[in-house]
């Protein structure tokens, strides 16, 4: 029987495995796809006006930009699988892996697993309480607390907060991710600990404003979930049992609540970066949203590919770890 | 004997005198609204439709005058309202639209219409296609072929159709290079102005229907209502969507000024980046244009942004849904891959990179929220259509002689209709803040009409935060915040309503 069920998940897994590898793939084409369909070639971002027509075509060859569009496929392939995403336009011909993975991936994993871990944690634990006190003072007023940090628009609230907090009570710093001036080396400043402490100052703008517009989502989750919980017979059971009332509350019911939660962030994850990358805009937090932004603005092709590729595939990434955990918190589901 | 007092006393109370005046204001209202918005957006959209149809395929447009783009729009509007008003005749006053000849010979002329748009837009060899899965995929007569042989028919001339077509494209240029580019580079007007045509020929059909569809939902609004009437969040939520609604509507007459200065007017350095005062709420910008109009201008845009790209993702996401989820099999590992990949992209930067490629007009904007906004509708009303197919009404059609396409529609999207409206609202406030955060980093066309985003990235670009301008960065933000506010506090209980279980057990 056991032999029988294990077999039958590991096939499970197996399908999930192919599944996840074609929509790679997919993507991986697709990245290749949309930027050669841009309109105006976009050799003319790279090469700009005043060369003279031998340095062109000599560029041209370089980058393989002259080759049939299979060809420049197969070698696109080729590359990727090297780990060479090419080199940056803009960052003065700086490799694209460099450029995202240098310091601004840090930055950016740095900013978003703190606001997720934050958010997260107070998002489950208040919507379990709401939802075990339903239709009392507290439930209405979390509730409504926490759709206003649904609705609100992440850009603005960062205004907000770097006008008062930054701008007017001079508490946060307006921009960037250390003072201006110091250096990344913190042996010239006074140790890791100043250093530390001036990269948590120059982030608790950014971090309220994520961890505000994640929150409304996980809270919102948790306590529909809970809701429902408590209508399914085992909680009755439980209740019938004599247990107490926390018990049921965190060992049944939160225990079962986290299963949507699970799949509900890894299938927001492009929508959390998108968070991420309006606050690190509004904040100056170099990281892979800032670079976004600008490489978008400056026709840097190289990079915005690398970046594009490197957030989809977290998000597929995601989707399957969600998939297996959930195979392993679900002793219901088997395959 | 004691339940027969009580049911007496129940229905008693039920007596439709009874009735409070505000239920049936509000369920005739909700109609007369809902059939506005209907036909205001179908408007829209053939407006649109024709729009592009003239700039991308006719060649008018930024080459001719304005003129001869207007009397375009026109002349389509005009057949447009005509082939509604027969539409509605059938519709409404005869009876059964449907089943009698002439609403057949008006859909087959609508669908005539169809693959003439499609041969027009993409050319002959997709035209040809279309026609034969249309017309010619099952004709009555082959009635007595095999299916083996039938399917030899089908693969044949689409064989030959798209070996016409894949020879030209080789031979006259170098292989992979013509298809893409030739169908998606000549900018969006192509992909943009194919969207609307294939909403608006479905509309055409079921418009009339839909319309003594919401008539007939008469009742099911007035229960709603009874309960969402309790709720004061819900009630909340619909004064201030009301007010910000009535707003954009009659901005023209509530804006002091208009939002931007005339063209050509000379610029009056004391009216650049005033301070309020008794002649400008809000003060003014740094071109000297009234802040305070401007807000009530971009509410206008904001809404259409917001209502627009969630009715446009819905319909896909619906559509896509439906279909994989009834259908099943092939279609449907194929139609959740899409889904899946669709699901994987990252947002934001595809939304910029996609306003960068195909330029930034308003429609450009919908279709982009759209198309990367309608993958949640799809997987739920798919595993939604997945349930509602095993179900014994769905087996009583199919032996009553039901075919698929009728099921679908008349039976499993009406059961799937209270997910679809919970899935719209959410997606008006996911519009709206998208369009906000796009508009805000400069990604739209910030030079015309203002969205409240907009508003907010003149703002930032003109520091107003460091010269401590709070009435033009506070404001329009407070308002993107109070409508998605409202959309989400409606939602929220609307849910409580719809959603019993959430009312938790009843002992």
């Amino acid at each position: 029987m056991s032999t029988g069920r294990s077999t039958s998940t590991w096939r499970y897994i197996g399908q999930r495995v192919i599944q996840t590898v074609v929509i790679w793939f997919i993507i991986i084409t697709l990245n290749f796809i949309i930027f050669r369909i841009m309109p105006g070639d976009p050799r003319q971002a790279l090469l700009g006006e005043g060369l003279s027509p031998e340095l062109r075509v000599a560029v041209i060859e370089r980058f393989g930009l002259d080759k049939p569009m299979i060809e420049q496929y197969w070698l696109y392939l080729v590359n990727l699988f090297k780990g060479d995403l090419g080199y940056s336009f803009s960052h003065f011909g700086e490799p694209v892996i460099d450029t995202i993975f240098a310091f601004r991936f840090m930055n950016t994993f740095l900013l978003m697993g703190a606001a997720l871990i934050l958010s997260i944690f107070i998002g489950m634990a208040v919507g379990v309480f709401a939802a075990a006190n339903r239709d009392t003072m507290v439930d209405t007023g979390s509730t409504v607390t926490f759709l206003i940090a649904y609705a609100l628009p992440v850009f603005w609230i960062g205004i907000l907060i770097l006008y008062y907090m930054g701008f007017l009570w001079n508490m946060l710093p307006i921009a960037g991710t250390i003072t201006r001036g110091y250096s990344h080396d913190f042996s010239t400043i006074g140790g890791f600990f100043v250093y530390m402490f001036d990269y948590i100052h120059h982030m608790i703008g950014p971090l309220i404003v994520l961890t505000l517009s994640f929150i409304g989502g996980f809270y919102l989750i948790m306590r529909d979930t809970v809701l429902d919980v408590f209508t399914q017979d085992y909680i009755l059971a439980a209740r019938a049992k004599g247990l107490k009332e926390r018990t049921i509350l965190y060992g049944h019911a939160m225990r079962n609540a986290m299963l949507p939660m699970v799949s509900v962030i890894a299938v927001n994850m492009p929508y959390l970066i998108s968070g991420a990358m309006m606050t690190e805009y509004v904040f100056s937090w170099s990281g892979l949203g800032l670079l976004t932004y600008k490489s978008v603005l400056s026709v840097d092709y190289p990079v915005l590919q690398g970046v594009f590729l490197f957030l989809a595939s977290i998000a597929v990434l995601s989707n399957f770890a969600a998939d297996i955990l959930y195979l392993y918190l679900d002793p219901r589901i088997r395959y | 004997m004691n339940e027969n007092i009580i049911d007496g006393k129940d229905s008693i109370e039920m007596i439709p005198e009874k009735k409070p005046i505000h239920l049936r204001i509000v369920s005739i209202g909700a109609f007369i609204l809902l059939t506005l918005v209907l036909l205001v957006m179908m408007d829209m959209l053939i407006v649109s439709l024709a729009e592009n149809l003239a700039i991308s395929h006719a060649g008018i447009g930024e080459l001719a005058t304005e003129d001869s783009v207007a009397a375009y729009v026109l002349v389509i509007q005009a057949s447009a309202v005509l082939c509604l008003a027969i539409s509605i005749w059938f519709g409404l006053l005869g009876e059964k639209m449907y089943l009698h000849a002439p609403g057949r010979i008006l859909q087959k002329l609508l669908i005539i219409m169809a693959c003439i748009l499609v041969f027009v837009m993409l050319g002959i060899g997709i035209g040809t296609l279309l026609t034969f899965g249309i017309f010619f995929w099952n004709p009555k007569q082959f009635v007595d072929w095999k299916i083996r042989n039938l399917k030899i028919y089908r693969m044949c001339f689409v064989g030959i159709i798209i070996a016409i077509m894949l020879g030209e494209m080789v031979f006259r240029q170098p292989f992979l290079t013509l298809p893409l580019s030739s169908i998606l580079t000549p900018a969006g007007g192509w992909v943009v102005s194919l969207v609307p045509g294939f909403l608006v020929i479905p509309l055409y059909l079921f418009l009339p229907k839909v319309i003594r569809d919401i008539w007939n939902m008469r009742p099911s609004v007035e229960n709603f209502w009874r309960e969402f009437i309790y709720h004061p969040m819900g009630m909340l939520g619909l004064v201030i969507i009301g007010s910000i609604v009535i707003m954009a509507v009659f901005a023209p007459f509530i804006a002091p000024y208009y939002w931007s200065n005339p063209p050509g007017a000379p610029i009056n350095l004391d009216e650049l980046l005033q301070p309020p005062s008794a002649e400008h709420i809000l003060g003014t910008n740094h071109r000297g244009e009234d802040i305070f109009s401007r807000i009530i201008y971009g509410s206008q845009i904001s809404l259409l942004i917001g209502f627009v790209a969630s009715i446009v993702a819905v319909f896909l996401g619906t559509t896509v849904g439906l279909i994989a989820g009834y259908y099943g099999g092939i279609l449907d590992v194929i139609l959740m891959r899409i889904t899946d990949v669709f699901l994987c992209l990252p947002t934001l930067p595809l939304m910029l990179i996609f306003l960068v490629l195909f330029g930034q007009g308003l429609q450009n904007v919908i279709v982009v929220i759209a198309i990367l906004g309608w993958t949640g509708t799809a997987r739920m009303v798919r595993s939604e259509a997945l349930s509602l197919r095993e179900q014994p009404l769905t087996e009583a059609a199919h032996a009553l002689g039901a075919s698929d396409g009728y099921i679908l529609i008349h039976h499993i999207l009406p059961n799937t209709l209270p997910l679809i409206l919970a899935n719209m609202i959410l997606g008006v406030v996911t519009a709206i803040l998208s369009e906000a955060g796009i508009a805000f980093l400069g990604f739209v066309d910030i030079h015309g009409q203002p969205s409240w985003g907009i508003i907010l990235h003149w703002a930032w670009k003109n520091a107003a935060l460091l010269a401590n301008k709070w009435w033009w960065f506070i404001p329009p933000g407070l308002l993107i915040m109070l409508t998605t506010l409202g959309f989400v506090f409606i939602s929220h209980t609307a849910d409580k309503v719809v959603n019993p279980r959430l009312r938790g057990r009843r002992s």
